[in-house]
C-alpha cells in the first residue's frame, strides 16, 4: 500500500485515511511560502513575552505536537489550566480549544501568543518582532498548522484492505471500539472526533468548582454562560493517542489504561453527564484489546512541505 | 420531505387539540374537520366537503389555524372542480390569514400558478407497483434503472418507451445471489454501476454493460468493509469516476469518487452522520454538487460544490430552507428543489467555475415532494413522486362474513407521506403509526391516536428512522426497531408520553434482533434472533438485561415467527424454493411439528393472528409485483374466506392491522391512485439554457 494516497492541492500531500478536502479560507490560500514561514515561526521563541517559549514548546513535533505535561507551562513558569492538545489534523477542525470558543484556525493561532498563561505577548507586538503584521502572522501560522497531518496508520491500511496489518488483538479492539465500547458515539470519522462538546464527568468535582458549580473547570459554560454546558469539552482526536499522554482536558489521566477504565465505569456521573456515557462493563481482555487498537492509530505525522513520493 | 399541506394539518391539529381551556371545542372542531376531510378524500364529494370547510372556517371561536387550513382545503376542492371560485378563496386566505404562514404560502403559490404536473412538457412516463427511486435515467431518457423490491431484489432496467423491464442481475428468488439497492447509469448510457451485497458478505460496487438483452455479467469494482455501505450517485462525463456516498462502519459518511479503472476511493469529504441526498457531476466533470443537512434533524440543507481534486469547496445555495440537488444542466445551471417559498419548487442557480454566478430563481413552482432520477443533456429532468397522499383508515369489519364496512370508516391524515405501519395496543384503546419521508425514508414521525377521543398525539423522539412500532398493552411505551441520529440500529424503547428513548438491544448482523413486541403482561419485550440455523424468540425484561428463550425452531424458509395471543402456537409463512409460492405454517410453541394451514399462491409479507388465536389474517399476492392483493381470513379449522377490502396497489405493502376487538381494521389508503410515478419535466430551464440544449443535441 502506498504511504500517500492522494494529493490535495499543489501544496499538500494528504496521507492515507484523511479527507482530500481540507477547508482553507479563500482569503488565506495555502502556499509553499506561507507554510514554510509558518513552520519557522512555529518554532520561534521571539513570539513569547520573554522570548523563551515557542508554539513548539507545547506542541512538540516529536510528541505528535503535544508536550507530555499535565497542563501547559508558559512564560515565567506559569502553569496553565488545561492540557496542551495534540495539534494534528486541525485543518479539518470546526471548533478550536477544549471549550470550542474559537471558530477558525486563523483566530486560534494568535490566542496562545496572547494568553498570559502561555506566551503572554500582544499579537501585534509578537508579529512586529518577526517582521510581520498581525494578520500575516495568523495566516502563516494557520497555514503551517493545516499542514500538520497524521494518517497512514496501521488502522488506515487495515480499512483500506490490508487485513494483516492489525493484530488479532487490535482487530478485537476495533470491534470493541465500534460496538460495546460505544467509542464511535463521539470519536467518529477519519479524525476520530465529532468536533462537538460532551460532558463525560472528568471535570466533575462535587462542589469543588468555582462559584459552587461543582466543576473544577466549567468548560463550555465559560463561553456560553449556560448551566447545561457546565463540564462540557470538545472531543479530541484519537490519532496518535498512544503518543500524546497524559489525557483529558486537564491531563488528569496518565495512561490509556486509566482512560479506558474511566469510560468502562461510566464516566463520572453528574447532572450534565452526556447520554452516551454509561457503564460499559468491559472485561480485562476487552480493555487490553481496545488499548492495542488505539495504538494502531499512530501513523505518519507530517508537517510543513512534504516531498512527493516518486511515482 | 414533508409537504406544507401536511405541515399545515399538523399545525392545525396540534393547535386545535392542544389548548386545554377549549379542549372540548377543539375536539368538536377537529371532528368537523375530519368529516370534511373524509368527504374530500374518501367519498370524493367535493361540494359537500366545501360546505363543511365553509362552516368550519366561519364558525365563531374556531382557531385561526384551523380556519385557515379549512379555507385552503376549500380552495383546493374548488380547484379540483375546475371552479374559478378557488382563486377567490385563496385570495381570502391571503387577505384574512396572512399570519398563518404555511397555508398562506401555499395559497400564494397556487394563485396563478399551474400545477407542475399539468404544465406543458410534463409527462408521466411510468406508473406502477415496481416504480422506485433507487436508479437513474439514461442520457437519452429512454431507460431507467431501478430495484425489484417485490420478487427478486434484482437491479432492473426499464425501457420507458417500450414499457418493458429486464433484469441486470441474476436472482431468481429474492436475494438469491445478492441484494441490490442504488444504481446509476453512465453518461454514455453504456454501463450501470450498482450496489450489490452477496448473502452474508459486505457491500460491493459492481459495473455491468447495458448492451444486449440478456442478463449481463458484472464485475466487482470494489468490496467494502463489513458494515460499510455504498451508494453510487453519478458518473463523470468521461466515465472515469463514479460519485458515491460511503457509509462507514462507524455510521459516519464519506463523499468520494471511485475510480472506474481500479476501484480506488478518492475520499473527498467526511460528513459525520448526516449523509447527502444527491450528488451530481458538473457538465465539464470538474466539480460535484451535493446537498447536506445543516443540522440534524432539522430540515435545513445547503447545496455545495466541490472540485473533484478536493482543492476547494463552496456553498452555492444557502438559506434557512430545505434545498436538494436535482441535476446540473448542460449550460451550467444547477437545478435544485427548495421549499423556501412555502412549497417545494424547482429552482436554478447559475454556476461558473464551481461558484454561484447569480441568484437562485424559481423555474417551476409546486412540484410536490419528489426525488430526482437524473437529468438528460437535453435538459429533461426525471423525477419520482407519489401518485397521491396516503392517510390512515380504520374500518369496521365482520370477520365471520368477511365484510368490510367502509361507510363507517374513520379516517385521518397526520403527515403520512409514506409507511404508516399501524398497530393497536392490546387493550385497543390506542393506536400507533409512523409517518416517514415521501420516499419511505427520512425522519419518521411517531403518532399515537386515542380510540376513545380520536385525538392524534405526536410523540417526540430522537430516532431518525423506525419501523413497526408496537404499543405496550397499556399504551405507556412503544418498542420498535429503529436507527438513531448517529446511525445506530437496534431495538428502542420509547416513552409514549415524553418520547424519552433508550436502546435496549443493538443490532447485530449475525443474530439480527428484530420484530420486537410486548409480552401480554407488558413486563417484557419479545424479539427474534437468528442463532445459526434456528430462529429463536427471546423475552427480555424491561428495565433489566434478564433474557430467556421462549421458542426455538429451524429457520424453514423464513425467520419471522409470531406467537398466538393465547401463547400456545407459533405461525409463520414459509417461502417455497420456487420463489412463487408460499405456505402458511403453524406449530405448537413447545416444539411440535409444523403443519400447513394454507398453501398455493404467494402470500404477502404481513400477517396477523386473529384475537381468538383460531386463525390468521393474511394477504395473497395476485400479481408478482404485489400490485394486486387480497385479504383473507384463514381459520385454523375451516375454510378460508376473503375480506372485501380493495387492496389494489395498496399502500404500505398491504399491511392491515386488526384491532383486539376483532371488529376494526386499520390500514393506510390513498385518496387517488396509489403507488408512485416517474415524471419527465421539460422546458423549465431559463431561455439561454434551452438554446445551449439545442446545440447539445
Amino acid at each position: 500500500m502506498p504511504v500517500f494516497l492522494l494529493l490535495l492541492t499543489a501544496v499538500l500531500m494528504v496521507p492515507l485515511g484523511l479527507d482530500l478536502y481540507v477547508p482553507v479560507p479563500e482569503e488565506n490560500p495555502l502556499t509553499v511560502e506561507k507554510i514554510e514561514l509558518g513552520r519557522r515561526l512555529f518554532n520561534d521563541r521571539r513570539l513569547s513575552r520573554d522570548a523563551t517559549i515557542a508554539c513548539a514548546s507545547c506542541h512538540d513535533p516529536e510528541r505528535a505536537f503535544s508536550d507530555g505535561r499535565v497542563t501547559a507551562v508558559g512564560v515565567f513558569g506559569r502553569i496553565g489550566r488545561r492540557n496542551a492538545p495534540a495539534l494534528i489534523n486541525r485543518g479539518y477542525g470546526r471548533a478550536f480549544f477544549w471549550d470550542a470558543r474559537i471558530a477558525t484556525l486563523e483566530e486560534q493561532v494568535l490566542k496562545p501568543i496572547e494568553d498570559p498563561s502561555e506566551m503572554d505577548s500582544p499579537a501585534d507586538e509578537a508579529a512586529a518582532r518577526v517582521g510581520l503584521g498581525r494578520v500575516e502572522l495568523s495566516q502563516v501560522l494557520a497555514s503551517y498548522v493545516r499542514s500538520i497531518l497524521s494518517g497512514d496508520a496501521p488502522y488506515d491500511r487495515f480499512v483500506n484492505g490490508d487485513r494483516r496489518v492489525l493484530t488479532a488483538e487490535q482487530q478485537t479492539g476495533l470491534q470493541v471500539f465500534r460496538g460495546k465500547g460505544n467509542c464511535t458515539a463521539c470519536h467518529v470519522g477519519p479524525n476520530f472526533s465529532d468536533e462537538r462538546l460532551h460532558n463525560t464527568g472528568v471535570a466533575w468535582a462535587s462542589g469543588a468548582g468555582r462559584a459552587g458549580t461543582g466543576f473544577s473547570d466549567d468548560g463550555r459554560a465559560i463561553v456560553t454562560g449556560r448551566a447545561e454546558d457546565l463540564g462540557m469539552f470538545k472531543t479530541p482526536t484519537l490519532r496518535e493517542v498512544a503518543r500524546t499522554s497524559p489525557y483529558m482536558h486537564d491531563g488528569s489521566f496518565a495512561t490509556l489504561n486509566a482512560v479506558v477504565d474511566f469510560y468502562s465505569d461510566g464516566g463520572r456521573p453528574n447532572r450534565n453527564l452526556d447520554g452516551e456515557i454509561h457503564p460499559l462493563h468491559l472485561t480485562t481482555v476487552e480493555k487490553q484489546a481496545l488499548i492495542a487498537f488505539l495504538e494502531s492509530l499512530s501513523g505518519t505525522v507530517q508537517h510543513g512541505i512534504v516531498a512527493r513520493p516518486n511515482p | 420531505m414533508m409537504t406544507v399541506r401536511h405541515a399545515g394539518l399538523c399545525l392545525v391539529l396540534s393547535v386545535a387539540l392542544g389548548a386545554a381551556g377549549s379542549a372540548q371545542r377543539s375536539v368538536e372542531d377537529d371532528k368537523q374537520f375530519q368529516a370534511a376531510l373524509h368527504k374530500e378524500m374518501i367519498t370524493g364529494d367535493l361540494r359537500a366537503a366545501i360546505e363543511e370547510y365553509r362552516k368550519l372556517s366561519t364558525r365563531q371561536g374556531v382557531a385561526r389555524e384551523l380556519a385557515a387550513i379549512s379555507l385552503l382545503h376549500m380552495a383546493e376542492c374548488y380547484q379540483k372542480l375546475g371552479d374559478a371560485q378557488a382563486r377567490t378563496i385563496y385570495e381570502q386566505l391571503l387577505r384574512d390569514y396572512a399570519d398563518q404562514a404555511q397555508p398562506s404560502a401555499v395559497a400564494r403559490t397556487r394563485i396563478g400558478v399551474k400545477s407542475a404536473v399539468t404544465a406543458k412538457g410534463d409527462r408521466a412516463v411510468w406508473t406502477g407497483g415496481d416504480v422506485d427511486l433507487f436508479g437513474t435515467v439514461s442520457p437519452d431518457g429512454r431507460f431507467l434503472t431501478y430495484t425489484d423490491w417485490n420478487l427478486t431484489n434484482n437491479v432492473m432496467l426499464r425501457d420507458l418507451v417500450a414499457g418493458t423491464s429486464r433484469p441486470l442481475t441474476n436472482n431468481t428468488t429474492y436475494g438469491q445471489f445478492g441484494y441490490s439497492g442504488w444504481s446509476a447509469i453512465s453518461k454514455d448510457g453504456e454501463q450501470v454501476a450498482f450496489e450489490w451485497a452477496p448473502p452474508r458478505n459486505p457491500d460491493e460496487l459492481h459495473i455491468a454493460s447495458l448492451r444486449g438483452s440478456s442478463v449481463p455479467s458484472s464485475h466487482r469494482l470494489r468490496q467494502f468493509e463489513e458494515g460499510e455501505s455504498i451508494r453510487p450517485f453519478d458518473w463523470s462525463p468521461d466515465g472515469k469516476w463514479i460519485a458515491v456516498l460511503i457509509e462507514r462502519v462507524d455510521k459516519s459518511s464519506l463523499i468520494g469518487l471511485i475510480s472506474v479503472v481500479d476501484g480506488t476511493v478518492r475520499p473527498l469529504k467526511s460528513v459525520d452522520w448526516r449523509g447527502v441526498n444527491k450528488m451530481v457531476f458538473s457538465p465539464d466533470g470538474r466539480f460535484v454538487a451535493y446537498d447536506l443537512s445543516v443540522i440534524e434533524p432539522r430540515p435545513q440543507s445547503q447545496v455545495l460544490v466541490m472540485a473533484i481534486d478536493g482543492s476547494r469547496e463552496g456553498v452555492v445555495v444557502d438559506d434557512s430552507s430545505e434545498n436538494n440537488v436535482m441535476g446540473w444542466a448542460a449550460d451550467g445551471h444547477l437545478v435544485f428543489a427548495s421549499n423556501r417559498s412555502g412549497t417545494l419548487s424547482l429552482w436554478v442557480v447559475p454556476v461558473e467555475d464551481g461558484r454561484a454566478a447569480g441568484v437562485p430563481r424559481v423555474v417551476k413552482e409546486n412540484i410536490g415532494s419528489s426525488w430526482s432520477l437524473g437529468m438528460t443533456p437535453s435538459g429533461t429532468l426525471y423525477i419520482w413522486k407519489r401518485a397521491s397522499s396516503p392517510y390512515v383508515k380504520i374500518a369496521s369489519v365482520d370477520l365471520k362474513a368477511g365484510q368490510l364496512s367502509t361507510s363507517s370508516a374513520d379516517t385521518f391524515q397526520r403527515f403520512i407521506e409514506s409507511r404508516g405501519r399501524p398497530s393497536w395496543s392490546a387493550d385497543g384503546k390506542h393506536f400507533v403509526y409512523i409517518s416517514c419521508g415521501n420516499a419511505g425514508g427520512g425522519t419518521c414521525a411517531l403518532f399515537v391516536r386515542s380510540s376513545d377521543t380520536g385525538i392524534v398525539r405526536q410523540i417526540p423522539h430522537p430516532l431518525r428512522y423506525l419501523v413497526f412500532p408496537r404499543l405496550a398493552p397499556d399504551g405507556h411505551a412503544i418498542v420498535a426497531n429503529g436507527r438513531d441520529g448517529k446511525g445506530r440500529d437496534g431495538i428502542y424503547l420509547i416513552d409514549a408520553t415524553t418520547g424519552a428513548t433508550s436502546m435496549i438491544m443493538p443490532f447485530d448482523r449475525i443474530t439480527r434482533p428484530r420484530d420486537p413486541d410486548w409480552s401480554p403482561d407488558g413486563r417484557a419485550i419479545r424479539y427474534q434472533e437468528i442463532h445459526g440455523k434456528d430462529v429463536v424468540i427471546l423475552e427480555r425484561e424491561v428495565g433489566s438485561e434478564k433474557t430467556r428463550e421462549i421458542f426455538k425452531a429451524p429457520v424453514d424458509g423464513t425467520s419471522t415467527r409470531r406467537i398466538s395471543p393465547d401463547g400456545r402456537l407459533v405461525g409463520y409463512i414459509r417461502d417455497e424454493p420456487d420463489g412463487r409460492s408460499s405456505t402458511f405454517m403453524v406449530m405448537p410453541i413447545d416444539h411440535g411439528t409444523p403443519t400447513s394451514v394454507l398453501s398455493g399462491g404467494k402470500l404477502g409479507f404481513y400477517w396477523q393472528w386473529l384475537p381468538d388465536s383460531q386463525g390468521v389474517l393474511v394477504t395473497k399476492l395476485l400479481t408478482p409485483d404485489g400490485e394486486d392483493r387480497e385479504l383473507w381470513i384463514v381459520p385454523l379449522n375451516g375454510s378460508p374466506r376473503r375480506v372485501n377490502l380493495d387492496m389494489h396497489r395498496s399502500h404500505d405493502g398491504g399491511l392491515v392491522q386488526l384491532a383486539p376487538d376483532g371488529r376494526h381494521l386499520a390500514f393506510v389508503a390513498t385518496a387517488g391512485e396509489p403507488g408512485a410515478e416517474i415524471w419527465a419535466l421539460e422546458n423549465f430551464l431559463p431561455a439561454p439554457a434551452r438554446k445551449s440544449q439545442s446545440s447539445a443535441r
